[in-house]
């Protein structure tokens, strides 16, 4: 899902690196007051392993592979705006160092990942929770249906981009909107079940350290959705 | 103290190893961009040419590079935690 240079113009390009620098400073702020001594370990080690996770593509169909992206993962984990910014250090890294994302198409791809990915999936991680009673057995459901959906949402959030700023003009936008709806909801279930499966296994050894869960131990920001 | 180890551990492991065996079929934002006819407008990345480029390319030190680097990523997480 890592947008190269040139697939979308430079005008778009700027208006998201401009998103993204926003979404990163509200993200240093809320994180403020609580990312203490119990979640910086935990964020390095979402950090770790989103970037080592990313690196496993997976088939899906013929020709076409797909990886996790992470962002509910790492909200679920450590909280929204943690999340986002573990997200957008490692498409950070990534850009700078393995030339894996356009470094003009930075803004987008963590437009797309991190504010979209983490903070709003972690949005629906929310909703899914509330839903049905907040019980501690449903954080690893929820959190692997919200998983599932925020691939096909990042996807959105590049068609979108794409509507927006696409260099070439004779292309049909329904498609790419179909063929990236399509091909994301295949790699949503890839990421929906590895969410699922790491929180439950996090839930079971220490759900303490669970941000989205009830029983996280540790100090809240303030929430997205009350 | 014994999570984060384990944690570390499956991370250097997911790294090291599983990396190897990663698929490199093209994701689907790029074969979308086959697909509809617009791959050619990528550019070069500026970093192409760094040896750590698309994780070192597509031969033999492509794993290399992907297992070190993945390694290196989760050794100073547990250097700061």
């Amino acid at each position: 899902m890592h947008i190269p240079d040139g697939f979308i113009g430079p005008g778009v390009s700027v208006a998201a690196g401009i998103t993204a620098l926003g979404g990163f400073g509200v993200a240093l702020r809320k994180t403020h007051g609580y990312l203490t001594d119990r979640l910086v370990p935990m964020a390095a080690l979402v950090a770790a392993f989103v970037f080592a996770a990313q690196m496993i593509n997976f088939p899906v169909l013929p020709g076409m592979s797909g990886h996790l992206l992470g962002g509910v993962l790492a909200a679920v984990l450590v909280g929204p705006w943690a999340g986002c910014i573990v997200v957008s250090l490692v498409l950070i890294v990534q850009a700078l160092l393995f030339a894996d994302g356009g470094l003009s198409a930075l803004g987008l791809n963590i437009v797309n990942m991190a504010l979209i990915g983490a903070v709003g999936g972690y949005v629906i991680y929310r909703a899914l929770f509330r839903l049905g009673g907040s019980r501690a057995s449903r954080v690893p459901p929820c959190a692997g249906l919200a998983a599932l959906i925020s691939v096909p949402l990042a996807a959105m959030g590049f068609v979108l981009e794409f509507a927006l700023g696409g260099t070439v003009e004779s292309i049909s936008l329904g498609s790419v909107f179909w063929a990236m709806l399509g091909a994301n909801l295949l790699i949503g279930v890839g990421e929906g079940l590895i969410t699922f499966l790491v929180i439950g296994a996090v839930m079971r050894s220490r759900s303490d350290l669970v941000y989205g869960s009830p029983t996280f131990g540790g100090a809240r920001s303030e929430e997205l959705v009350s | 103290m014994v999570f984060f180890g384990v944690g570390l551990l499956i991370t250097v492991v997911i790294a090291a190893v599983v990396s190897q065996f990663a698929s490199t079929q093209p994701d689907s934002l790029m074969y979308v961009a086959e697909q509809g006819g617009f791959v050619n407008t990528a550019e070069a990345h500026a970093l192409d040419q760094s040896p750590l480029a698309g994780y070192g390319g597509d031969s033999e030190s492509r794993r290399v590079v992907a297992g070190v680097a993945g390694v290196a990523t989760s050794g100073s997480s547990s250097a700061r935690s």
